[in-house]
């Protein structure tokens, strides 16, 4: 027995390496920063709770987090719906579902940069293709980016565009649902929304509670987009207009590389990781009732 | 496979019709953002703002990829994405083969909560 624990930590020691030193490593020393004022021109000096009680008295700490509620609530449930949408068309049984599965992948493998700098584009007020397409059918769009309003649901737009992976989930526990349930469904009378709502989604539930807990951990820590989006005329001004697409991550990142605020940032860091584990164990909690598990597991 | 093959043949037809009609709209919806990026590559600068908007501009600006790749040291770039990706590759593929066969094969004291830690993605 003790040989085989020996032969097992071996075989396994090239992650447990790459773990301790890359990743356990630098969170552990980030947990200690967190309780130090650190410049990273001076040595870390001990303040002990004083980064957290800022963090409680830090007004723009909580319109970050608004901010980042309001993109993870109307972002996430309609990336759901839309994923699900999209998988429930390509389970039909249509002609051309490769070409149409990979054009609404194609995005979801697009590097998040790129997509950035197109979206820019397309989000224009004046000369963007979005807008262009409103006026055409005589609607005035919105200054999207540039509009403390809209800023917000431009991005979740934008990322609406990037559901294909989800799609993809979706669309594979669509096609695992075994068709005998369905017929035996039929059978006993139950229209097609009968048989979507009472044998379809329970048996699809697993999936969709995946997508919703990688959805909402994704969300709550969106930062690319934001940061080249609304920066790119001006460094600096990350975050704007008026803060209002100045996410958590994006925060914590102009404290620490802007500001050099490396404590304070370290504590943000772990608020926001209390945050995410605080939601997915809240999102594990509420589902394991409404989660159908095939062979009554979990 | 799903309720579509049931029912009459007209109400099968009106139904596949309808979902060829909603793929092709989102289908739409999706291409547009990535024709539009294509279509604005062949233009110049000021024919990026033109309105209203000339997919297919004339004369089409075939050296802005000429310009692309040689306006900035494109080459060095490629060269440094594959020194970067090459090694990782390689070592992952190696790696991952070499940790899978350990969890899997052998049972030592937290080798179930290391594995699960290993597989986050």
């Amino acid at each position: 027995v003790k040989a085989e624990h020996r032969q097992g930590w071996l075989f396994v020691s090239p992650w447990v390496i790459g773990f301790l030193l890359l990743t356990a490593g630098p969170m552990v020393y980030s947990l200690y920063l967190s309780f130090t004022a650190s410049s990273l021109l001076s040595p870390p000096q001990w303040v002990g709770l004083e980064n957290y009680l800022r963090i409680y008295s830090d007004p723009i700490f909580y319109r970050s987090l608004g901010n980042t509620a309001y993109y993870a609530l109307l972002g996430v449930p309609l990336g759901m719906i839309l994923s699900l949408g999209l998988a429930l068309l390509l389970d039909a049984p249509v002609r051309g579902l490769g070409v149409f599965r990979t054009l609404f992948f194609l995005p979801s493998v697009t590097n998040t940069v790129a997509l950035s700098i197109l979206w820019l584009w397309l989000l224009n007020p004046e000369f963007g293709l979005l807008n262009t397409g409103l006026a055409a059918v005589g609607l005035e769009g919105p200054l999207w980016l540039q509009s403390e309003a809209w800023a917000k649901p431009a991005l979740v737009l934008m990322s609406l565009w990037t559901v294909g992976g989800q799609m993809i989930i979706c669309l594979a526990a669509l096609q695992g649902v075994p068709l005998e349930l369905k017929e035996a469904a039929a059978i006993d009378g139950a229209g097609p929304v009968r048989r979507f709502f009472a044998v379809t989604l329970p048996m699809i539930s697993p999936a969709l509670l995946f997508n919703f807990i990688m959805g909402l951990v994704g969300a709550l820590q969106v930062f690319t987009q934001a940061f080249v989006m609304t920066g790119g005329v001006q460094p600096g001004s990350e975050g704007g207009p008026n803060q209002s697409t100045l996410f958590i991550v994006l925060y914590i990142y102009k404290k620490a590389f802007q500001e050099y605020d490396m404590g304070y940032a370290s504590a943000l860091a772990w608020a926001l990781f209390v945050i995410i584990t605080a939601c997915t164990w809240l999102a594990w909690r509420v589902s394991k009732s409404r989660v159908h598990y095939e062979g009554g597991g979990a | 496979m799903n309720g579509l093959n049931h029912g009459t043949a007209t109400a099968r037809v009106l139904r596949i019709g309808v979902v060829y009609a909603a793929l092709l709209a989102l289908g739409a919806l999706f291409a547009v953002p990535v024709l539009w990026m294509l279509s604005s590559s062949l233009h110049t600068l000021p024919d990026v703002f033109a309105q209203p908007y000339r997919w297919l501009p004339d004369p089409l600006q075939w050296q802005n990829y000429v310009r692309a790749v040689t306006i900035l040291p494109v080459p060095l770039f490629l060269w440094n994405t594959i020194v970067i990706t090459a090694p990782v590759m390689v070592a992952t593929a190696l790696s991952s083969a070499l940790v899978a066969y350990g969890f899997a094969r052998f049972r030592f004291p937290a080798a179930t909560c290391c594995s699960a830690c290993a597989s986050r993605p």
